[in-house]
């Protein structure tokens, strides 16, 4: 049994310590926002925050999170009540297929957590990891400006709950 | 009202009573009935125009209404994340006079809905759009005429806001005024189509219903389905074409924990697990245990465009103008190349399919259920009616994909694990290794120049491969090749114009006094090819509008007044002087050696939507890059449905195309593939994003809808090599655009 | 001059952190001081006149262009000349020495803050001397001390190549080094001792390639400023060519007879990693080496020949069957999960923490099976940073790891914000045991703690993993 602390609440996983989280996140605990893009690590779509730092859960095995916090999409809000960088997506009109968009939004909100006013050049080096393949860009970089001057990114406790 | 393609005093009752027959319909090409239209014969009311409507004439195919008044429109397209639900959605509210929050879309599935074959060549809003909407408008009729009836007051002095119809001081619901099959009607060849200058909806920008779903991780794409029992499978690929599986030792797999199955068929090889990471590893090792034999014998890289060039080919003339015109004092020539480029969808393929009960359920993010349906159940020998496909998102597809496939692989486990819900996810290696590519091409461009600087001749040719493979037979099906049985692929369709398959767009919209374009389809495809993004559109305006640029420059001419005097075309003609406008293209600066300005226009197809874009570059010779900075494109796509929709497809295209452009090549061995992963197959980063991308909308009220989501590719492309020709005085013309390339030119 | 190595040394091999004057230190710098001005006065007598400026920008043939822009690619004048954000040859980059910080110069031909005054004269004094058209002395953190090998045509097409750059304002700031270090004329000292002045003297034992592999390799290559060890005072170690040194907080591998790699490095081998960076018995160039092959990359067939030909005659003698073997004999020892000792879920005692972490974070990719070259890392038994007595370079690819490079190949994701510091102990001491035969590394907690220090202020600041 691997103990895993996800989006405030505490899980016990019946599954090897080596599984990548990723898909204990996604079969274990259904949650849908991290995702399955290459499962090698190179392209950002399973992007998920540990500790307040963006990390790639298709090659973090769970035996390494035990005893820290994850946090995914999930854990920022809903889609009847999403967090400001979630509004500032929808806003921007953020996506087109969507399937990168999740990863985009952890690895922004790391940012907008330890950073809260990043330069447009801060922005796009904080994402130079994460793959977009419509084009979306530049919807990307202007939602993510749009929440980081909204100033409202909450600072998430270490249990994973928004102040 | 005065609505177009409306006949006033006739009535839909008056019409059944007759019992006239409402129906016409014969196959007339998209393009002869735009020109039509054109021609201003609305009232001819070809069917045709109707879109799909022709082919589904019922009304209560797309548009159903409950005893609630709750609307459900049908589609048989599919949202890809290009936003045509949403649209859909406005189409339907609007002529309807519902609220989008009390309207549902359904879109593709071969139980529900009906079949518009694929969700392609951007003909979404252009069939299914157009069918939804003259279905509405003639579904409000209906129930405006029962509402008339019921309240005793005339259908003139009915008004309909919110599905709720008013007259005097009486309302009455669309949900009280359903009942039997008052739907249940066929289409009639005229409809009272709404005003566009009392529009509500259509050309307001109504945020996209999926997107909130999305960024909250509320289920929303086929790799989210979860089915009760579901277990995990993955396919296990040879490593080229046309391997066969000589032996494969499978009882260290077999016996590994949480293995459900082994599945073999002939080559076809997969294997079934509880979880999904036992999948994973088993397939490994499965991989590792199987012994192939590799006959393929791919071209060699090097030497690829002369291979391609020496292949038979069937040639056809697809332009032939002649006419008088001055002597040529010089001609121009210029040979440009295209390697293969990938979808490389962000996310790969995923099917769920569930055998149970003699019938295949499979959900999947197919572009075309019923093809892909009537290649599965020949696949597996089953009735088509036995198998229903429902279109489930997956990640942006950018055409023929691994998607059909996965469909297949999933429904020939679930044969194997009948009861069970079997979820088959690709692994990266295999989406890059095995999705079909855009095909390699060639083409060559020549002109002549008058005195004065005109263009006395022109002509053109391309080398293709075929730039459709889809499904179709089982034997354009990955697993239809790899089983036992080894169904034979299709032959390849040779897509006539004026759509064109290899020849999109090289028929130049441009007027020369004489024009010669001779297309070369190359029926022979050593590497898996089908259709991707635009087909070759994007090869043959990046071609076409590079030489025109070419010959502007050798004319002494303005890039922008050039193209201006051979665009006859008024909404031509508006689309580049917006993007130039806007540019501020009259006043640019000067060109230097590290920065440059280009531009570049079609429309694609010649028939769809009209796309202008001007860009400026920087050059950074030493590391052989090329950075656009600022982008400003202009569109026309008809009537603006959802006006941010479209800035967001020509946003898309211009990046995805810069990507393309700058960076795609697939590579591949004598025997393989190697381009299987993001590091083999780079693509454009946030740190080559340009600075600026603008575009402006130019809405056509009056006009039908222009298919957008391939419009940009082509253009941008051009704008990038020009912008470079600018800057460095270097023409490079052979795509992608790498730092090495750059480099050598730029230095 | 005990405790100015002392010093040195301390100040750190990858440190980027500046050491605090202490009581021991202020005596030592006033020691230093009296050593300085002995210095500076021989300097003094020896100084270098200021150039005229040109008049006229000088016009340049294309082919001598062309052959510049190669020779500078050898040189990676454009890597340390510029910026992540700023163009080419303008410079500002931060370089960090043992010594504090020197800023790469801008060297485009800008007339105000660039070399476009310099005539040939000037950048060939710069070159071979290591001073500046003004007379100033520059510091050897720009390998003047390899590029005086250099021929006076190369020299000559290089600055062709330079002065037809577009030219970019970008007024540099100032080095950050402290006193008494910033004056400049220490350098005429260190020159004095340490400076072998060029150009390069053919060996005559030796054939043609070798010679022209050794000028590219021991001039413009400047190899050695990676690969050879320094002495307290900063200078390469003459009698040590090439076996082994640091850079920018990772190991240059000796490439000498001490060379740590696992299998050895024959012509063929050396070849395939200048041309593609990349090798059957060796794997990827790793870190600040990926730019560099990335640049030998652009040289000319019978060049990378000649180099590779170079260097393959400091190792012993390798065959190719013995690469063969040792390819063959590594593929064997690849991970596969039937390996697992704890193969079946049910049983969570994982014998070995490392080993958890290796399955389900490395596999993925250090796995057996998968045909493709390039796309698939070579097995880690075969791995000169797996092998090798320090650690480092292990840590550093781990912690940050690789940067996809044109042309494509290698990629690996970072795992710095994935693992702690324990973690990755665990997963270095898996990783050592299971492929390689060596003792266990010692001291990786004093390695990790210095692998992280340089990238992750930068990213945490990103709020990245990276």
């Amino acid at each position: 049994m691997v103990t895993l602390a996800v989006n405030g609440a505490t899980y016990e996983i019946d599954a090897p310590p080596r599984t990548p989280l990723l898909y204990v996140l996604r079969n274990d605990l259904a949650l849908n926002g991290a995702k399955f893009g290459c499962g090698l690590g190179q392209c950002g779509s399973c992007t998920v925050m540990v500790d307040g730092r963006a990390v790639l859960s298709c090659v973090t095995p769970i035996s390494v999170v035990e005893n820290r916090t994850i946090t995914t999409l999930e854990g920022l809000g809903t889609t009847d009540s999403p967090s400001p960088l979630q509004q500032a997506f929808i806003d921007e009109q953020a996506a087109q297929c969507g399937y990168c968009i999740p990863g985009m939004i952890m690895r922004a909100q790391a940012l907008l957590q330890s950073n809260p006013d990043p330069t447009d050049a801060d922005i796009r080096r904080a994402l130079h990891r994460n793959l977009c393949r419509c084009g979306t860009h530049m919807r990307i970089l202007r939602a993510i400006r749009r929440a980081a001057d909204g100033g409202q990114i909450a600072q998430l406790q270490t249990d994973g709950e928004a102040e | 009202m005065n609505a177009p393609f409306a006949t006033p005093s006739l009535s839909r009752r008056s019409l059944l009573k007759a019992g006239g027959a409402l129906v016409v319909s014969f196959a007339v090409s998209p393009g002869r009935a735009l020109a039509q239209q054109a021609s201003g014969a609305e009232e001819a009311a070809i069917p045709d125009a109707f879109g799909s409507l022709a082919d589904h004439p019922m009304l209560d195919a797309w548009i159903r209404v409950d005893a609630g008044g709750a609307v459900t429109v049908f589609t048989g397209k599919a949202e890809l994340g290009q936003g045509i639900r949403t649209a859909i959605l406005q189409v339907a509210a609007e002529e309807l006079s519902v609220s989008p929050a009390e309207t549902t879309v359904i879109t593709a599935d071969t139980g529900r809905t009906p079949n518009e074959g694929y969700t392609a060549a951007s003909h979404s809003m252009e069939d299914s759009g157009t069918a939804v909407r003259n279905a509405a408008a003639q579904a409000r009729e209906i129930l405006l005429g029962i509402a008339a009836e019921r309240l005793g007051i005339d259908r003139d002095r009915l008004s309909v806001e919110n599905g709720v119809v008013s007259g005097g001081d009486q309302n009455i619901g669309y949900g009280d005024l359903v009942g039997g099959d008052v739907l249940h009607v066929q289409a009639e060849p005229v409809s009272m189509l709404k005003d566009p200058s009392r529009h509500t909806v259509i050309g307001t920008d109504v945020p996209r219903l999926d997107i909130p779903a999305k960024v909250t991780g509320a289920p929303a794409y086929v790799q989210d389905l979860r089915p009760e029992g579901m277990v995990h499978a993955r396919v296990v690929r040879p490593p080229s074409y046309s391997s066969r599986l000589r032996s494969v030792e499978t009882t260290t797999v077999e016996s590994m924990p949480g293995v459900v199955a082994v599945v073999r068929n002939g080559s076809f090889l997969a294997v079934v697990a509880e979880r999904e990471f036992e999948a994973i590893e088993a397939m490994h090792l499965l991989a590792d245990a199987a012994e192939w034999e590799d006959t393929a014998e791919l071209p060699d890289q090097e030497t690829l465009y002369d291979f391609l060039l020496g292949m038979p080919s069937d040639d056809k003339v697809i332009q032939d103008v002649s006419g008088t015109a001055a002597a040529a004092v010089s001609s121009h020539e210029a040979t440009y190349h295209r390697p293969y480029q990938m979808h490389a969808s962000i996310g790969p393929s995923c099917a769920v399919a569930h055998f149970q009960n003699g019938a295949m359920t499979i959900w999947s993010h197919t572009q075309g259920v019923y093809p892909d349906r009537a290649a599965i159940a020949e696949l597996l020998g089953m009735e088509v009616d036995r198998v229903r496909i429902i279109h489930v998102e997956g990640a942006g597809c950018y055409g023929h994909n691994g998607a059909d496939d996965a469909a297949a692989d999933a429904a020939l486990i679930a044969q194997a694990v009948p009861g069970r819900p079997v979820r088959v996810q690709w692994m990266r290696e295999h989406e890059h290794g095995w999705e079909p590519y855009g095909s390699a091409m060639v083409t060559r461009a020549s002109a002549g120049l008058g005195a004065d600087g005109n263009i006395v001749d022109w002509r053109y040719e391309v080398w293709s491969n075929p730039h459709s493979t889809r499904p179709g037979p089982a034997g354009n099906l990955i697993a239809g090749q790899l089983v036992e049985a080894e169904f034979q692929p299709g032959d390849p369709a040779n897509i006539p114009q004026p759509a064109g398959g290899g020849d999109r767009n090289a028929v130049p919209l441009y007027v020369f006094p004489n024009s010669h374009v001779v297309k070369h389809w190359i029926p022979r495809m050593p590497i898996r090819v089908s259709a991707h993004r635009s087909l070759g559109a994007y090869m043959n305006v990046f071609s076409l509008e590079s030489f025109i640029d070419e010959l502007a420059l050798a004319a002494g001419a303005d890039p922008v007044e050039f193209r201006l005097r051979y665009l006859e075309d008024e909404r031509a003609r508006a689309v580049v002087g917006e993007a130039a406008g806007a540019f501020g293209w009259v006043d640019r600066p000067e060109p230097t050696p590290g920065r440059g300005r280009g531009f570049a226009f079609a429309q694609y197809k010649n028939l769809a939507a009209y796309c202008a874009i001007a860009m400026e570059v920087a050059v950074d010779g030493e590391r052989g890059l090329i950075r656009p900075l600022r982008v400003v494109a202009a569109c026309d796509s008809g009537l603006a449905v959802n006006p941010d929709g479209i800035r967001n497809q020509i946003e898309g295209g211009i990046l995805q195309s810069l990507s393309w452009t700058l960076t795609e090549e697939v590579r591949f061995s004598r025997s393989m593939i190697l381009s299987r992963d993001w590091g083999t197959y780079p693509i454009l980063r946030f740190d080559s994003a340009p600075e600026s991308v603008e575009v402006h909308v130019i809405d056509r009220p009056g006009e039908p809808f222009l298919g957008t989501g391939e419009a940009a590719q082509g253009p941008a492309a051009a704008a990038v090599a020009n912008a470079f020709a600018d800057a460095t005085g270097v023409r490079l013309r052979d795509l992608p655009l790498t730092p090495e390339k750059v480099r050598a030119a730029a230095i | 001059m005990a405790y100015t190595s002392f010093w040195f040394l301390r100040a750190g091999r990858h440190s980027r952190k500046k050491e605090p004057m202490r009581t021991q230190d202020a005596v030592f710098a006033v020691a230093l001081g009296v050593v300085v001005i002995a210095a500076a006065m021989v300097a003094w007598a020896a100084r270098h006149p200021e150039i005229d400026p040109l008049e006229q920008p000088p016009t340049f043939d294309d082919t001598v262009v062309a052959k510049g822009a190669m020779l500078a690619s050898l040189g990676n004048c454009a890597t340390c000349h510029t910026t992540e954000a700023g163009a080419s040859f303008a410079g500002g980059l931060d370089i960090p020495t043992p010594f504090g910080i020197v800023r790469s110069s801008n060297i485009t031909p800008d007339e105000s803050t660039g070399i476009g005054h310099w005539p040939e004269t000037a950048f060939r004094r710069a070159m071979r001397d290591g001073v500046d058209r003004e007379g100033n002395y520059l510091y050897p953190a720009f390998p003047y001390d390899h590029f005086t090998l250099a021929s006076d045509d190369d020299i000559a097409a290089i600055y062709a190549y330079l002065m037809s750059r577009p030219p970019v304002e970008n007024d540099v700031a100032e080095n950050q080094l402290p006193f008494p270090l910033n004056i400049r004329m220490l350098v005429a000292g260190w020159n004095l001792l340490y400076l072998d002045r060029g150009p390069y003297q053919a060996d005559g034992g030796q054939g043609d390639q070798w010679n022209r592999g050794a000028y590219l390799v021991m001039g413009l290559g400047h190899c050695g400023s990676c690969h050879t060890p320094r002495n307290a005072l900063g200078a390469e170690i003459e009698d040590r060519l090439l076996a082994g040194g640091f850079a920018e907080g990772w190991v240059g591998p000796a490439l000498d007879a001490t060379s740590p790699a696992p299998a050895g490095w024959t012509v063929a081998q050396l070849a395939s990693f200048l041309r593609d960076g990349w090798a059957e018995a060796h794997g990827s160039a790793l870190g600040p080496m990926a730019e560099v092959a990335a640049n030998t990359a652009r040289l000319p067939d019978e060049d990378i020949a000649a180099m590779a030909t170079f260097l393959a005659s400091l190792q012993p003698e390798v065959a190719e069957h013995d690469i063969a073997a040792a390819v063959e004999a590594a593929g064997e020892r690849e991970w596969s999960p039937l390996q697992l000792s704890a193969l079946d879920g049910a049983d969570d005692a994982i014998q070995d923490p490392g080993e958890a972490v290796f399955a389900g974070a490395c596999a993925l990719c250090h796995r057996k099976g998968g045909r493709l070259p390039i796309s698939r890392p070579v097995p880690l038994a075969l791995s000169t940073a797996v092998a090798m007595d320090d650690p480092t370079n292990f840590l550093q690819v781990v912690l940050h790891g690789v940067e996809a490079h044109d042309p494509p190949g290698t990629t690996m994701p970072a795992f710095a914000a994935v693992l702690d510091d324990a973690q990755l102990a665990d997963l270095a001491n898996y990783v050592r045991r299971h492929f390689t035969d060596e003792p266990a590394w010692t001291d990786l907690d004093r390695a990790i703690d210095n692998a992280r220090r340089g990238r992750d202020a930068e990213n945490l600041a990103l709020g990245n993993g990276d």
